[in-house]
């Protein structure tokens, strides 16, 4: 071979070799957005627009911004309330605690939780066969797949018992609680039965102080389980003078238990209809149909009722007091589901309207059935039950709120999932048909049912003013980010400082009704404009700057009425006004039970939505029994005599509701 | 001087572009304007007909798995210097062209576990491929190969593919007696576009392997290699090790039986419906976008593969032969759950290909 070929052969050997280096060079670039990495470790993703499931529409919103009921500290004092001695720290000593494997009735059951939190569930129900009962369920998601909605698979795990794919295990107690001594003297009443809800690890079995249901992140407990267990969310008892020298879980005023840890929840009926099943032997739903029974029966034992048992699923129920949660409703779910009283029939057919509902079925099946009742029908008190949405009476009571919650909020329904098949199926345009009215807009101008997410303008209630600089604040506007204040109406010589921030300051020289404006924006997506009226009144008195507890405890004892029905022993509304002994400490009226009234009292204020609050709600006539109350006619224009009382509680709570 | 070295290299290219082209593929050339007189460019250019992206020789540098591409680039370069700095090569084996079409019957080409999954799908197949062998002293010579190819699917076009690569060998033999088993280092790189974007991919191959006559008519071949793939998808991008014993029965002058068996350790690939067990066991899963009507997933898991193939092939002449093969490919996940219904999945390929040389 001559050189020149021998060179040729090297340069083509050169380009070759240069070849494999280019292909080899090129792998494809990129990251496939499709790719799921099962084993990896789950990213909260950032959510936008509404993102407070399982939250309490008042989630005891603090000066610091955290949601007291949302904190660690919340969960701490519950399980310290309801464990004192912490003999049920994990799932291991909870099961011994409550006889899970020794002598009684225990029901094993697998299904889908299709229409509540997603989960493939393994619940194990016992009867110990002295009206105390437990319930453990082992929660499957195959979250990667499924992506925290209900999926088959989640189901499959649950009867593989796929260990890779346990979440979680959730437990729920009904049983009594020994009252401390302190709690004895308030009241506390340790033979009363009542629920208490835990959560566990699923591989160590620890018990944990918050928990992941949805995907969005960890929330405390026990908020996550009882907020549609028609459980309540009070602030917690400060600290000082407890017995603990810890913040106290609180005490729910109308419980038959008075015991501190007893938030009035209750245990949900099984909805078989709406569960999803295995077609592998064993764990079909034929196959279950008698368990699901027998757990329903024993859910109804945990249910107060009214008056003497008659019928033989009523036996052992505890008698209730007249103002602790009325459930009738939720127990005629259940005995209808089986065919009335006595339960005859064996397979569970929820086809039951109750009687309030007649001739509004299609909003009832449609929308509360599907969304709310769930949760609703745990809710409400012996005295006040329209909450619990048992009539169409009652679900209109609460239009407003309604549109509030479902249309702007986004905070209703409850979960995530329930919240996606109300805005995915045919009743989102039902309920606005319903909600729909002359003043309550529920549309847009194209005709679509508004959805949250969109930016909300709320420059805060209706109130007076006193001259001079007055912060306004637009912070409770919803999914926005800026803000636009102009001045309507009013005399002249005023001016708005800063009025594109949320808290700009109102400066009013003369006397008069003054009428501003706040369009507020999330991008290019503007609200729509909302008006503020202040009443500009100089002899307004007090200063809305000096209202204190005090001036408000003043009203509450005095004219206003209240302490007649909030008043020990009535046992009647969720909290007392009068200066009782709060702690225990066996004085009354002392500067702690003072700080604890406060407590309570600032409890009934909802921070995220002042108007809202149960503080101005409830004497201003919506959804109390005492009705409206003088000097609350929220109806009427600020400054009038008719509403003294009202402004002077809403401009406390404007401005922080001090001490 | 420098012109004649660029006039070389194009002239390579350009034969491969001319190739691809008759192939029928995608694939378009995109060297636009060639500037005369700068090898980087053409470079560049070049890589972005290859990589579908610009880029640059930065670049290269960065992209993953450069290590195996520098590897392979090292072993090419000393091949080549090798060659060059002979005193004098002893001879030039051959330097001839290799085609090959084939038809493929593929009874499982979603590699499904559940028989409802399970599709199948008949290929045609065409590839080219210019071997080099170069003797390098009296016991070692090396085989350089680049080659190019294409595979059309009848029905599920997201599989076919074009791809295009080259590989290397440097062999040993310390004696010419029959007997003398021949050992080799080996490697292997190329890159595949498919129409199915998640499986576009490089792949690597690294390995050592023995040849040895046993009698005149039958000759064993064993190797172990490792594969490395890395695709646009991570379901796609896979590493495994493998062992493999071929074995050759010459018939008659024209006719060889061969069987191989081959056992393959790391990961595996599985398309179907989502089931608790594949999800349980995947490293990652993605939706496929070969099989879009039926809205199949394909998951990778670790596990085991063992193929077996019994082949015949037929030699007309020296330059033109047929080969028949059946194949057949069990894979079985490393995971074994105490739900599953039944170990892996079973594939059955049968091919046939005409090869020939000029």
């Amino acid at each position: 071979m001559n050189k020149i070929m021998c060179f040729k052969y090297f340069l083509l050997h050169i380009g070759i070799s240069l070849s494999a280096l280019l292909l080899v060079s090129c792998s494809p670039g990129g990251e496939n957005p499709t790719d799921v990495f099962p084993n990896a470790t789950a990213v909260i993703k950032p959510t936008s627009g509404p993102d407070s499931f399982l939250l309490f529409p008042n989630p005891q919103k603090q000066a610091d911004g955290s949601l007291q009921t949302n904190t660690l500290a919340y969960a701490t004092a519950y399980y310290e309330a309801i464990d004192p001695n912490n003999t049920k720290d994990t799932l291991a000593k909870w099961k011994a605690a409550n006889g899970f494997g020794s002598a009684g009735t225990e029901v094993n059951v697998v299904f889908g939780d299709v229409k509540d939190l997603g989960y493939g569930r393994r619940m194990t129900a016992r009867d110990n066969g002295n009206d105390t009962y437990a319930f453990m369920v082992e929660n499957y998601a195959v979250a990667p797949a499924a992506n925290y909605t209900y999926s088959s698979l989640n189901l499959d795990a649950a009867v593989a018992r796929e260990p890779k794919w346990h979440v979680g295990t959730n437990a729920i107690e009904f049983s009594s609680a020994t009252c401390t001594a302190a709690e004895f003297l308030a009241g506390c009443n340790s033979t009363v039965k009542f629920a208490k809800f835990y959560t566990f690890h699923p591989t160590t079995g620890a018990r944990l102080l918050e928990a992941n249901l949805d995907g969005r992140g960890n929330k405390a407990m026990p908020g996550i389980c009882i907020s549609c267990h028609g459980g309540r969310a009070y602030p917690l008892t400060p600290a000082t003078e407890s017995p603990t020298s810890k913040a106290l879980f609180p005490v729910i005023g109308f419980t038959a238990s008075q015991k501190r840890g007893d938030v009035e929840a209750h245990l949900q009926p099984f909805d078989v209809d709406n569960f999803g099943f295995s077609t592998v032997p064993g764990y079909t739903r034929a196959e279950q149909e008698t368990k699901f029974k027998a757990i329903n029966k024993m859910v109804l034992k945990t249910y107060p009722i009214a008056a003497a048992p008659v019928f033989p699923e009523d036996t052992s129920r505890r008698i209730s007091n007249f103002i602790e949660w009325d459930a009738a409703p939720a127990a005629t779910i259940i005995k209808n589901a089986y065919g009335g009283n006595s339960m005859p029939n064996t397979t569970f057919s929820d086809t039951f309207v109750p009687p309030g509902w007649a001739g509004q079925e299609t909003l009832y099946n449609d929308v509360v059935v599907s969304a709310c009742r769930t949760c609703h029908i745990l809710r409400g008190t012996g005295t006040m039950p329209e909450l619990n949405f048992n009539s169409y009476a009652s679900f209109a009571g609460y239009a407003d709120q309604i549109k509030g919650h479902v249309i702007d909020r986004g905070n209703m329904p409850l979960a995530k999932i329930v919240y996606e098949r109300l805005w995915g199926s045919s009743g989102i345009e039902i309920l606005a048909n319903f909600l729909e009215t002359p003043e309550q807009t529920v549309r847009d101008t194209s005709g679509a049912v508004l959805k949250p997410g969109r930016p909300v303008a709320v420059p805060g209630p209706n109130r007076t003013v006193l001259r001079g600089a007055t912060i306004l604040s637009a912070t409770g506007s919803l999914y926005s980010k800026t803000y636009q204040w102009s001045i309507v109406s009013g005399p002249n010589g005023t001016t708005l400082d800063n009025p594109n921030l949320a808290q700009p300051t109102f400066n009013a020289t003369a006397d008069g009704n003054y009428v501003l404006q706040l369009i507020t924006s999330n991008g290019t997506t503007q609200s729509e404009p909302a008006t503020l009226t202040l009443v500009v009144n100089n002899a307004l008195s007090p200063a809305p700057a000096t209202i204190r507890f005090s001036n408000i405890k003043a009203v509450l004892e005095g004219a206003a009425g209240c302490i007649g029905c909030h008043t020990p022993p009535s046992g009647g509304p969720p909290i007392f006004y009068t200066n009782i002994d709060r702690n225990g400490s066996g004085g009354i009226a002392d500067t702690t039970d003072d700080l604890w009234f406060y407590t309570e009292l600032r409890g009934r204020i909802n921070f995220t939505d002042v108007a809202s609050s149960a503080l101005l709600r409830k004497p201003s006539g919506h959804h109390h029994g005492g009705g409206l109350q003088p000097g609350f006619d929220s109806t009427t224009a600020p400054g009038q005599p008719g509403r003294a009382n009202y402004d002077l509680f809403l401009n406390w709570i404007l401005n922080g509701a001090p001490y | 001087m420098k012109s004649g070295v660029e006039d070389e290299f194009l002239e390579v290219l350009y034969n491969v572009v001319h190739l691809l082209n008759r192939l029928g593929g995608n694939l378009t050339l995109q060297i636009n304007p060639l500037p005369a007189s700068s090898i980087r460019h053409f470079t560049v250019s070049y890589l972005r007909w290859v990589c579908g992206k610009s880029v640059n020789l930065l670049t290269i540098i960065k992209i993953g798995h450069i290590h195996i591409a520098r590897a392979i680039f090292l072993l090419g370069l000393i091949i080549c210097f090798t060659t060059a700095n002979a005193a004098s090569p002893s001879y030039i084996e051959g330097i001839n062209i290799r085609a090959d079409a084939g038809f493929m019957a593929d009874d499982n080409v979603t590699r499904a576990k559940n028989s409802a999954d399970k599709l199948s799908d008949q290929s045609y197949s065409a590839n080219l491929s210019l071997p080099y062998i170069f003797a390098l002293g009296t016991h070692f010579r090396a085989l350089t190969n680049g080659f190019l190819g294409g595979e059309k699917f009848v029905h599920y076009d997201g599989l076919s593919r074009v791809s295009a690569g080259v590989q290397g060998e440097l062999q040993y033999r310390h004696s010419a007696a029959f007997f003398a088993p021949i050992f080799a280092l080996s490697g292997r790189a190329l890159t595949e576009q498919y129409q199915s974007k998640l499986r576009d991919s490089s792949r690597y191959s690294i390995g050592v392997s023995m040849r040895q006559p046993v009698t005149d008519r039958i000759q064993l071949f064993g190797a172990l290699t490792h594969h490395q793939r890395d695709a646009y998808s991570k379901v796609f991008t896979i590493a495994e090790k493998a062992a493999r014993l071929n074995l050759d029965y010459l018939l008659s002058p024209q006719g060889t039986i061969y069987m191989t068996g081959e056992y393959r350790v790391g990961d595996i690939v599985s398309t179907g419906q989502p089931t608790l067990e594949l999800i349980s066991s995947a490293d990652v899963f993605a939706p496929d976008d070969a099989f879009t009507d039926s809205q199949l997933t394909t998951y990778r898991l670790d596990g085991s593969t063992v193929l077996t193939t019994l082949g015949y092939n037929h030699g007309f002449s020296p330059n033109h032969a047929l080969d028949f093969s059946w194949r057949r490919i069990e894979s079985t996940p490393g995971q074994k759950k105490n739900y599953s219904t039944s170990s892996g999945y079973v594939v059955n390929q049968f091919s046939l290909v005409y090869l020939m040389s000029f």
